[in-house]
């Protein structure tokens, strides 16, 4: 997981810096994306474990 | 009174967001008051526990504050796009080993008393240093004060409120959930304001596409300014991109940041959480470059922060300019929250406790925590009069600070064996005293910055002192 993480850090700051050294008009909606969904992304995926976690492994609290 | 532009673009609708944002993140803290009431380490690191979405919410939150918001877009409106290039992404790469390593050492290997910034000085160098750094690290929470004022101004501009009380209100917000829940409350809290804050910053890029086309809809204005507006180097000079730079290593020293390596379950949530932090503020430290050209290409007659807001309130339609107003509270009061946290933490455990010896049990610990947050709170209110003339530079200086006094002992206790006890407490004496003496005779001379100079030294003094067995 680390090394997939670093990887899209990679990308995703090659893709910026490239955009903006040339002045690339895709950044623009790029940075809508990114900002956009990351957070809701997050709080998904909190919401969605703890409602597994309260359920434990069988439907029964744990 | 007439309504300034500002003003008039501002509705209802942006009102009942703002206004519902507050009771909203109060009742969240109140919700999780039960979790702070099993001891200290439950009060202060939230029993080490913190799941991963919610270590990536508030490390993103805390870590990301209004200056990163307002006093960005103000430096990029000076420097143009070059701050991309000096500061956002030499911080987000010269981070990476605080993610990868740094974070992890802390959470996996230091015993379990020690949970703050001198904690950690006190078990790698012996009891002087870490008092010594118990006192000196509180200068970071000066810039506290910054990030309430940016708030403060900005609903001054944009609905005409006075600013003393808006910071007031804010405080009393923060104080409520932080004194009542500690860190469980201030990470939950936190994870929505990350929500907010990026979706604010969605958002406003998105409508900026609309209004200017991209790039392209910027450069005719800002090339007849000043072309280097929009070249990666700008105008600054090497001695202040260097400093930039340095100042991009401040969150290796930063007490919020080992606080919440302490909180996470373990050291591999560390790496996935802190990385994801790091490409997620290139992205919103991106969109506050473009806000600083838009308003620069578009408003160069105005102020500064006052061309920012107009362009944030021309370029957003009714309802969004609240969430964007809510992302900028959300900014100052999660790392308002943070710093309260630690800061009353250092000065009970290492000051009153360690320091001036007064004996206290856990619970103790917990209730007089719950005393000195307020009292921290009263002083930070106070501080935002230190910044009535502009915030652009507070995190360059006082971050510039805690980078070069603290990077060496800091970062290299953790990573080297050969570290010594006077390796440790030299660094830091000689590194305050050479800092002080530079800003205040040598730096108004030459085009050498203090923080920059105090690195380099600081630096060679760590490693002449390191054993050599």
């Amino acid at each position: 997981m680390p090394k997939a993480t670093l990887l899209f850090v990679a990308v995703q700051t090659f893709l910026l810096s490239f955009g903006f050294v040339y002045q690339k008009d895709w950044v623009f909606p790029l940075l809508a994306v990114i900002n956009g969904l990351a957070g809701p992304i997050a709080l998904f995926v909190w919401l969605t474990s703890s409602r597994r976690r309260s359920r434990g492994p069988h439907g029964s609290p744990d | 009174m007439q309504p300034t532009p500002l003003q008039e673009l501002w509705t209802g609708w942006d009102s009942l967001i703002l206004l519902a944002y507050f009771p909203a993140v109060a009742a969240i803290g109140y919700v999780y008051r039960t979790r702070s009431k099993e001891g200290l380490a439950q009060f202060i690191l939230a029993g080490r526990a913190l799941p991963l979405p919610i270590l990536l919410g508030t490390a993103f939150a805390s870590w990301y504050d209004t200056w990163t918001i307002m006093g960005q877009a103000e430096a990029v409106w000076e420097m143009g796009m070059a701050l991309l290039f000096i500061y956002i992404l030499p911080t987000a790469i010269f981070r990476v080993p605080l993610a990868l390593w740094i974070g992890p050492i802390f959470r996996d290997r230091m015993p379990e008393h020690v949970y703050t910034l001198p904690d950690l000085l006190g078990h790698l160098y012996g009891e002087r240093t870490g008092k010594l750094s118990s006192v000196l690290i509180l200068i970071q929470l000066v810039y506290s004060g910054a990030l309430l004022f940016i708030v403060a101004e900005a609903i001054r501009l944009v609905m005409g409120f006075p600013i003393m009380p808006t910071v007031i209100v804010c405080a009393l917000v923060v104080l409520f959930y932080t004194t009542l829940s500690g860190l469980w409350a201030t990470a939950v809290t936190d994870l929505f304001q990350f929500v907010v804050m990026t979706s604010a910053g969605g958002l406003l890029v998105y409508f900026l596409w609309q209004a200017f086309g991209g790039f392209s809809g910027l450069a005719a204005s800002l090339d007849a300014q000043d072309p280097s507006l929009m070249q990666p180097g700008g105008h600054e000079s090497w001695p202040s991109i260097l400093a930039w730079c340095v100042t991009a290593l401040a969150l290796y020293t930063s007490p919020q940041s080992y606080q919440r390596f302490g909180a996470a379950k373990r050291g591999k949530d560390i790496q996935v959480a802190y990385l994801l932090v790091l490409a997620l503020g290139v992205a919103y430290g991106s969109v506050m470059v473009i806000v600083g050209l838009a308003a620069r290409a578009s408003f160069p007659e105005l102020a500064a922060s006052e061309g920012i807001w107009r362009v944030i309130m021309e370029a957003l339609p009714a309802g969004a300019r609240g969430l964007f107003l809510v992302g900028l509270a959300s900014a100052a009061m999660s790392t308002l929250d943070t710093d309260l946290l630690w800061g009353s933490t250092v000065i009970v455990k290492n000051i009153v406790h360690e320091i001036f010896g007064v004996e206290m049990t856990e619970e103790r610990m917990v209730r007089a925590n719950r005393i000195a947050i307020p009292i921290l709170c009263g002083f930070l209110v106070l501080f935002t009069r230190l910044f009535e003339e502009g915030v652009a530079r507070a995190w360059y200086y006082v971050g510039g600070f805690s980078a070069a006094v603290f990077f060496f002992p800091v970062v290299g206790g953790l990573v080297t064996a050969r570290r010594s006890e006077r390796s440790g407490w030299l660094t830091l004496v000689l590194g305050l005293t050479f800092y002080v003496g530079w800003q205040a005779f040598i730096a108004p001379r030459w085009d050498i910055p203090s923080n920059f100079a105090t690195f380099l030294v600081s630096g060679a003094v760590f490693f002449a002192l390191l054993r050599r067995d």
